[in-house]
């Protein structure tokens, strides 16, 4: 009993002492900058020490209320990799009318231990500090800390004033480096009522409070009804109101690890959101920003740039109707309208839900970004009498909206309802078909909403899968040389992709393509077919020969009767993995391989058939070979049913390719006859 | 009156954008054959007659035929502030003439020019964003820069790249007689290209070049399409007035006016520079000192502005801030080496894999980055002041095999850095195999690297345990499911030789043929590369780096089971290089394996690549031979 409760005291105390430290400014002690790697991430090359963000709400009469943040570090370097997080770049956005985020105040040191275990210091100065105008929205600046070395400590500290209260960055906890403790507070008067929304795997907990805060500003008045004018006057008002304080700390936060496909692994830090949901100012009406998904689709149609671009129609109508005269069938509308749109208008380039130059004049022009497109499509197809609606969506790069924000979306598709059915169009891409759209957008869920302001989730996945099937036919010669033909059609997503992977190349430069990965094989006679017609499957026709495409070992022959399109390469090589495997839509490859042996050898062993499963209904493999007179007969079949695979079946799914590589590597044995 | 010139004015305009301009049809069948775009008429204007400013006016007719032809506009200008872009805009004409766009300056977006290296750099570009409704159509480009700087003169390249073909291109060089501009061409034989040179005026004029095609294994653009440099002899650098004849007088000029200045340190930093070599006896020994001593107390942080942009930042203030670019960091070397007595030169060169020269018979500002070099007898050793791993007197693949401009006290020197060999690029794979009744092996894996293929590797120690398990799943790839463990690499920095240990298990390694297996025995070094066909090839044959790898493999078979149709021997010799294979029965358990394959680097008639595919695919094939290992056991 009393040695445990030594222990407990011991453990206690030397948690205490390794709290202690001096989080303040210029504080940094010798034994942060004696530290030879971090205490439980050895393999870390930075950590940070200590991050205090702070934001307040400040009012002048000429702009309003407005926000400071302050912002410190700390940050210990342990390596020369470690180097990089010694230069930092502040994003300052810039808005119209001059209201821009602006920084001041910006210092810092670099501390490190002298020859003579002293501590030695090397302040920020200019020299290292540098402003960039990157583009027309956003200022940068960025600054690099003096005499690095390994070992050393640096702090710096700045002041962001920003204008851009219902557009506030997240508070981050996470790094890929460790953070041993993060401090937020942000306070906010109570005219702002902001939702928070935590991300990231890593619990916390958000304290809140409310405070009297009393606020004296100037204000200058004139007297206009006064005859001869007087001298306008300037006096100090005081207001009184409560505010919200939200107070978040964090201390140990492991760093953040990279895995293979994960995508932009900043999606899964630790963080916390303040979104602007309502502002209730004394006097004036409540205005709303966001809440729930279907306020933010809400405040989304509701806003010029899409709503009422839905509505107009007169610019089109005379084309649509006559585009549409006398066609009944409501597909045929949809088939011609599409292709109308698709022919006639081309993507700038740039995403969004909300029109750049307005439907009109893109529709003039012939060019316009994806809502000018999308929306005048949908607006054309209801004027057709279709039932159609704009589908919002955020595109992979863009990251999956977690809560419900106007900024979680930043494309827009058309969705027709048939029944339960959406099907979901994209008019911006000259070769996308009814129902397939391109895997940058295929991310996850989508939010339709209609005129009477309903709105619910779509699923983006594709429920019908990419298909090829080949019809192959292999002569096998006795000089030890394969030839054949291949007939390839393919179908949904992989049509596709074809189109465009190939679409624009020359003939020379398609052979060299379809080539690249063949090894010793040859093509010849390369034909494709509706490379350039959407609504019809590729095809794709061709010659081979694989000169030593068999194998004699010791008077035998081998080969495997999977030839050149055999799978070689296991996508999946990580033994472990945290984050889904994402196809984008389910897929069926479907082999069929007519084998005419040469003359004089007879069959001596095939390998057996097979048939491989992955979990209940998720994919599956078939391999069955058999002999038909002087030919074998093989069909093949992999099938991948759903675009999600969950990380936890990633073992399962590894295992499976292997198992297909290995069965495929399977040789046929031929002897003399 | 009034009148009258503004119609006259207008019956102008018209003339310059005449209908036939802008016909597809009137386009050859030969310039458009492979090509994405037709550069139909391109006027550039480089005007120097002014002592302080420099004039450039381009108009550019581009007839973008398909989108991939979109990329060959060139519809940007960069601009510093030596540089004032007067006019920009661009028209945009469909197939049949008519104008369907108009941009004007404004509708350019003006952005920084940073290289996404640099953390800083003021060079900024205007470029336009233009989306193209209809294919093909024409877009004509307009422009006019007026310029303080006349150190860089604008290049000609009347093909601007691959798969884009040329019907007229013209550049027009107005000058001053006391500072007539050198020329430097390359390919411009076997081409409709004119030269003129008559008083005050250079002109150079090329009609009808056919598109490229990008072909694998040949030598880099620059060397292959038409192209010329300007320079003058007596220029102006960011208001800093240069010259130069020859390398000679350029040197001098560079080391007066860029080096003089920035070569001071504290007085204790030279003394912490002396007491660092006090034990030193050798120059060597003494250099490898102070590059360690850098290599330790500095990074590269690359910020360009004004000056600086060629200048180096002082030696004191690299001392004092810990970092600096290529430029700064190279000459804050040299200044700690002076310290020690020795003596070093700044270089000035092309950085990158394609070894591009110094084009060392045409004296004028060239090279994108800056190394050190200590001459020690007739020798020289480099140093690359950027990196803080390599090791001293190491240069790499990014800035080997090449001739750069060294400024010595003598002026500018030409001087070639050192060229790795075939011999010393070299690669050494031992490996022991076990194999067990199941077909699964184990193994352990050795590897020792030098030359360039330490280049490879050596960072590979600084990587975190996945990624390294990810190297070597890429690397051998054509191995399913592969566990590797126990990697352990030693970094000799001083004899510049990089070794991995491994020890690597593949479960079903040996492909089951009814009871027997099929072995394929090159386990660790399988050539999966064959260089793409080209039926009617145009470019010669360029193969960049020579090497050579060296595989000896142990294979032991388990008890039951026997060695049988052991392949032959194989040895091929070609003039690209060698490829030997031996496959040596030890006991009735035991196999060897050797594999001996050297690339030698060279260039080589279009001819020869027929042969050297060949000569590759006959390697892919030998790597895949295969023993029979039969059960005895029936």
């Amino acid at each position: 009993m009393k040695t445990r409760l030594l222990s407990i005291t011991i453990l206690f105390f030397t948690l205490q002492t390794a709290v202690a430290q001096n989080f303040k400014y210029g504080k940094v002690s010798e034994a942060e900058l004696l530290q030879k790697q971090h205490p439980t991430d050895a393999t870390a090359n930075a950590a940070i020490l200590f991050r205090e963000v702070k934001t307040n709400f400040e009012y002048t009469s000429d702009s309003g209320f407005y926000m400071v943040t302050d912002v410190f570090e700390r940050v210990k370097i342990y390596t020369k990799e470690g180097f990089d997080w010694a230069t930092r770049e502040v994003d300052l956005y810039q808005g119209s009318g001059g209201k821009d985020d602006e920084i001041s105040g910006l210092k810092g040191v670099t501390y490190s231990l002298g020859a003579d275990g002293k501590i030695q210091e090397a302040k920020l100065k200019s020299e290292g500090i540098f402003d960039v105008e990157t583009s027309k929205y956003l200022n940068q600046t960025k600054f690099t800390m003096p005499n690095l070395s390994e070992g050393c400590v640096i702090e710096y500290r700045y002041s962001i004033k920003s204008p851009f209260i219902s557009n506030i960055d997240e508070f981050k906890f996470q790094e890929r480096i460790p953070v041993n403790r993060v401090e937020v507070r942000f306070v906010s008067p109570e005219y702002f009522v902001f939702q928070t929304h935590q991300k990231g795997w890593l619990p916390y907990k958000i304290g809140k409070d409310r405070r009297d805060r009393n606020l004296s500003f100037s204000q200058t008045t004139q007297d206009i009804g006064d005859i001869g004018g007087s001298l306008p006057k300037t006096e100090t008002r005081n207001i009184t109101f409560k505010e919200d304080i939200y107070e978040i700390n964090m201390d140990n936060v492991p760093a953040m690890k990279e895995e293979a496909y994960a995508g932009n692994i900043e999606n899964y830090a630790t963080s916390l959101k303040f979104e602007l949901s309502y502002t209730d100012f004394p006097g004036s009406t409540m205005q709303t920003y966001s809440t729930t998904w279907e306020a933010a689709t809400r405040t989304i149609y509701n806003t010029d740039s899409f709503g009422a671009e839905l509505e107009r129609s007169n610019y089109f109508e005379k084309d649509i109707d006559a585009l549409l005269k006398g066609v009944s069938n409501p597909d045929e509308k949809i088939a011609r309208v599409f292709e109308f749109v698709k022919s006639k208008m081309n993507w700038n380039s740039f995403n969004g839900y909300f029109t750049n130059e307005g439907v009109k004049e893109a529709y003039k022009k012939g060019t316009g970004n994806v809502a000018d497109i999308n929306l005048m499509f949908v607006a054309m197809l209801r004027h057709a009498g279709v039932s159609a609606n704009p589908v919002l969506i955020s595109t992979k790069t863009n990251g999956i909206p977690l809560f419900p924000t106007i900024n979680g979306f930043n494309y827009v598709v058309a969705g027709v309802e048939m029944g339960s059915n959406v099907i979901l169009l994209d008019a911006t891409h000259k070769d996308s078909e009814m129902g397939i759209l391109q895997p940058k957008i295929l991310n996850w869920q989508g939010r339709i909403i209609r005129k009477d302001l309903s709105s619910d989730w779509v699923s983006l996945s594709p429920t019908s899968p990419a298909i090829r099937d080949a019809m192959v036919t292999i002569n096998l010669a006795e000089d030890l040389s394969l030839s054949g033909e291949t007939k390839n059609r393919f179908t949904g997503h992989y049509a596709l992709m074809y189109r465009d992977d190939y679409k624009n190349l020359g003939e020379l430069d398609i052979q060299k393509e379809l080539e690249k990965d063949l090894g010793q094989t040859e093509l010849s006679n390369v034909k494709f077919e509706n490379l350039k017609v959407s609504n019809q499957p590729v095809s794709l026709h061709y010659n081979f020969e694989t000169i030593d495409g068999l194998e004699n070992v010791g008077g035998k022959l081998y080969f495997s009767p999977m030839a050149f399109l055999a799978l070689k390469e296991n996508p999946f090589k990580l033994e472990k993995r945290d984050y889904p495997i994402d196809y984008g839509y389910p897929i069926k490859d479907r082999y069929l391989v007519t084998i005419n042996l040469p003359e004089g050898y007879k069959l001596e062993s095939t390998p057996e058939n097979a048939i491989f499963s992955l979990g209940e209904n998720m994919g599956g493999f078939k391999y069955m070979i058999s002999q038909v007179g002087n030919k074998l007969q093989l069909s093949v079949e992999l099938s991948i049913n759903d675009s999600f695979i969950s990380a936890e079946d990633y073992g399962n799914l590894k295992k499976f390719y292997e198992m297909i590589i290995a069965k495929e590597a399977e040789k046929v044995v031929l002897i003399k006859a | 009156m009034k009148r009258f010139i503004t119609l006259l004015l207008f019956t102008v305009c018209a003339t310059g954008i005449s209908q036939n301009e802008f016909s597809i049809t009137s386009l050859s069948k030969e310039l458009t054959t492979g090509a994405n775009s037709v550069l139909v008429d391109e006027f550039i204007e480089i005007d120097l007659t002014s002592k302080s400013k420099m004039h450039y006016k381009t108009r550019r007719v581009v007839a973008v035929l398909n989108d991939l032809g979109n990329d060959h506009l060139r519809t940007s200008i960069g601009y510093d502030a030596e540089t004032r872009v007067k006019n920009i805009e661009a028209f945009v004409y469909d197939a049949f003439g008519n104008e369907i766009e108009h941009y004007r300056k404004k509708d350019f977006k003006d952005v920084s020019a940073a290289d996404g290296i640099s953390l800083y750099s003021d060079d900024r570009m205007l470029f336009l964003h233009h989306t193209p409704t209809t294919y093909p159509y024409f877009l004509v480009f307009e422009s006019e820069v007026e310029s303080t700087d006349s150190a860089f003169l604008p290049f000609w390249y009347p093909l601007g790249g691959y798969g884009r073909s040329t019907q007229k291109s013209v550049v027009k060089v107005k000058y001053d007689p006391t500072n007539k501009p050198k020329y430097y061409s390359l390919n411009l034989e076997g081409h409709e290209i004119e030269i003129s040179d008559r008083e005050n005026e250079l002109v150079f004029s090329a009609k009808n070049l056919k598109a490229i095609r990008y072909e694998d294994h040949s030598p880099s653009f620059y060397l292959l399409a038409p192209n010329v440099s300007f320079a003058l002899d007596n220029f102006q650098l960011k208001g800093v007035p240069g010259n130069g004849k020859n390398w000679e007088q350029f040197g001098k000029w560079m080391d007066d006016a860029l080096l003089s200045d920035v070569n001071e340190l504290s007085p204790a930093t030279v003394a912490t520079i002396k007491s660092l070599v006090a034990n030193e006896t050798t120059n060597e020994g003494k250099a490898r000192k102070i590059y360690q001593y850098v290599q330790d107390k500095v990074r590269y942080i690359s910020v360009q502005i004004g000056i600086g942009g060629w200048k180096p930042m002082p030696a004191m203030d690299v001392d004092k801030l810990a970092y600096g670019d290529c430029k700064a960091l190279t000459n804050y070397t040299k200044t700690l080496l002076e310290v020690a007595g020795i003596p070093s030169y700044y270089t000035v060169l092309y950085a990158g894999d394609d070894k591009r020269n110094i084009k060392s018979d045409f004296t004028s500002m060239q090279g994108n980055h800056a190394i050190l070099a200590i001459p020690n007898g007739d020798d020289i050793t480099w140093l690359e002041c950027t990196s803080q791993d390599t090791p001293f007197g190491y240069i790499g693949d990014f800035t080997d095999d090449r001739e750069v401009l060294m400024i010595t006290p003598e002026g500018g020197k030409i001087a070639r850095t050192k060229a790795y060999s075939t011999s010393e690029n070299r690669q050494e794979n031992t490996a022991k195999i076990f194999l067990d009744t199941n077909g699964n092996i184990t193994a352990t894996f050795n590897s020792i690297s030098g030359g360039l293929k330490y280049d490879e590797k050596y960072l590979l120690p600084k990587r975190k345990q996945e990624e390294v398990e990810k190297y070597y799943k890429n690397k051998w790839s054509y191995i399913n499911g592969l566990n590797i463990g126990n990697i352990q690499f030693q970094n000799n920095r001083e004899e510049v030789v990089f070794t991995e240990n491994a020890s690597v298990q593949i479960p079903g390694y040996a492909n089951a043929v009814g009871n027997d297996f099929l072995f394929c025995v090159n386990i660790f070094n399988q050539s999966q590369y064959v260089p793409p066909r080209f039926l009617d090839r145009k470019q010669d044959l360029h193969i960049h780096q020579g090497y050579t790898d060296i595989d000896t493999l142990e294979i032991n078979i388990p008890e039951g089971f026997s060695l049988e149709g052991l392949p032959e021997n194989e040895k091929l010799e070609t003039k690209f290089g060698s490829y030997n294979i031996t496959f040596e029965k030890i006991s009735d358990h035991k196999l060897v394996y050797q594999r001996e394959l050297i690339i030698n680097k060279g260039n080589h008639l279009k001819e020869e690549y027929e042969n050297y595919r060949d000569f590759r695919r006959a390697i892919t094939k030998g790597d895949k031979a295969k023993i029979l290992i039969k059960n005895t056991i029936q």
